[in-house]
């Protein structure tokens, strides 16, 4: 199953965020983590990430800091800003009213059908 | 040096000239390649498909300026429009000194030698190849400015930026001063008439230099237009 692109486009930033609201990390682990959650569905062109994540550090949503990798090279961080916590609350609330439309009508076509 | 540091070199020299992408931006996708890389080669690619795979995930070069373009709208404008500002300035000196030269050629009696027609050309000619020696010592400078900035994470410090424009604020008056010393010195020690015979010579190059020059660089821009059109289909 192919997922659009829009849809791509449009979860980028609840899923980068929800990722972040676990633990600070970094793009490589934030597109592994996309990969495995989805079983593999959800596969992001991995430099598209990058954007999006300064796009999101642009809105004060998270900040970024340089650390080290476990092989010693140099690896950017990002961790979620309380703004950023707010903001997912916000898309957590969109995407679940989102949801439950959608699972209302398709259920009572279940029913129909 | 490694296929694997030769590939992650050619990938870098790719996004090197990006006007939407800083050093910081790409040696964080590096950081993400030589992961992924090292991800694929534990899971028994060779380092050849690993490079490969790796390069394919991170996406085309040029998709990924345009959507860095999203986030930074107004820096491929305004890296525009300095190279533009450096373009005219360059073609400014480019000038003046060509004058320089060339009424240097007029009051050393070079008039007699070239004619009124090797005048014309050298008018013309001058300009047009102090302007490539210019063009190629600014290009030898941003690759160089470009190799350093990705290696050492910076470009040149301010003050060079700094004494640089001061150099080129400076350079023009001085040259344009030169130019006009030159000439008046000519007025008053040379004979009138001869000096007649040179304004006249100049007038005919003047014009054609103001016809042949635009027309010339109109269709160097169209071949470079076209020529970048091209490298982008192929890539």
């Amino acid at each position: 199953m192919s997922i659009s692109k829009d849809l791509i486009a449009a979860s980028a930033t609840p899923l980068i965020l929800s990722i972040l609201a676990e633990g600070d990390s970094y793009g490589y682990a934030i597109i592994k983590r996309v990969r495995d959650l989805s079983g593999g569905k959800m596969a992001w062109t991995d430099g598209m990430l990058y954007p999006v994540l300064h796009r999101l550090e642009k809105q004060r949503l998270v900040e970024s800091y340089v650390g080290a990798s476990e092989t010693g090279r140099e690896r950017k961080y990002y961790r979620l800003k309380k703004e950023g916590t707010k903001a997912l609350a916000e898309q957590r609330n969109q995407w679940t009213l989102v949801h439950n439309t959608l699972q209302q009508l398709w259920e009572t076509k279940a029913c129909l059908t | 040096m490694s296929d694997v540091e030769k590939m992650i070199e050619q990938w870098r020299g790719g996004l090197a000239g990006s006007e939407t992408l800083g050093p910081a931006d790409i040696r964080e996708l590096e950081s993400h390649l030589r992961e992924e890389i090292d991800h694929l080669k534990a899971l028994d690619l060779s380092e050849e498909e690993a490079c490969f795979v790796a390069r394919h995930r991170l996406g085309d070069t040029a998709c990924l300026e345009q959507e860095f373009a999203k986030i930074h709208p107004h820096g491929s404008l305004v890296s525009r429009l300095r190279w533009t500002t450096a373009g005219v300035l360059l073609w400014m000196i480019a000038g003046h000194f060509a004058s320089v030269i060339s009424t240097a050629l007029l009051w050393l009696g070079c008039l007699h030698l070239l004619g009124t027609v090797g005048l014309t050309i050298a008018r013309i000619v001058l300009p047009l190849a102090t302007m490539a020696a210019v063009g190629a010592a600014a290009l030898w400078w941003y690759r160089r400015y470009t190799r350093a900035r990705l290696q050492m994470g910076h470009g040149p410090s301010r003050a060079r930026i700094v004494v640089l424009a001061l150099g080129f604020l400076l350079i023009v008056p001085v040259l344009s001063g030169l130019n006009l010393g030159q000439r008046i010195w000519m007025v008053r020690s040379t004979d009138m008439a001869w000096y007649a015979q040179v304004v006249r010579a100049s007038v005919y190059s003047d014009l054609a230099s103001v016809v042949l020059v635009p027309a010339l660089l109109t269709v160097l821009f169209v071949v470079l237009y076209l020529w970048g059109k091209r490298e982008v289909r192929v890539s």
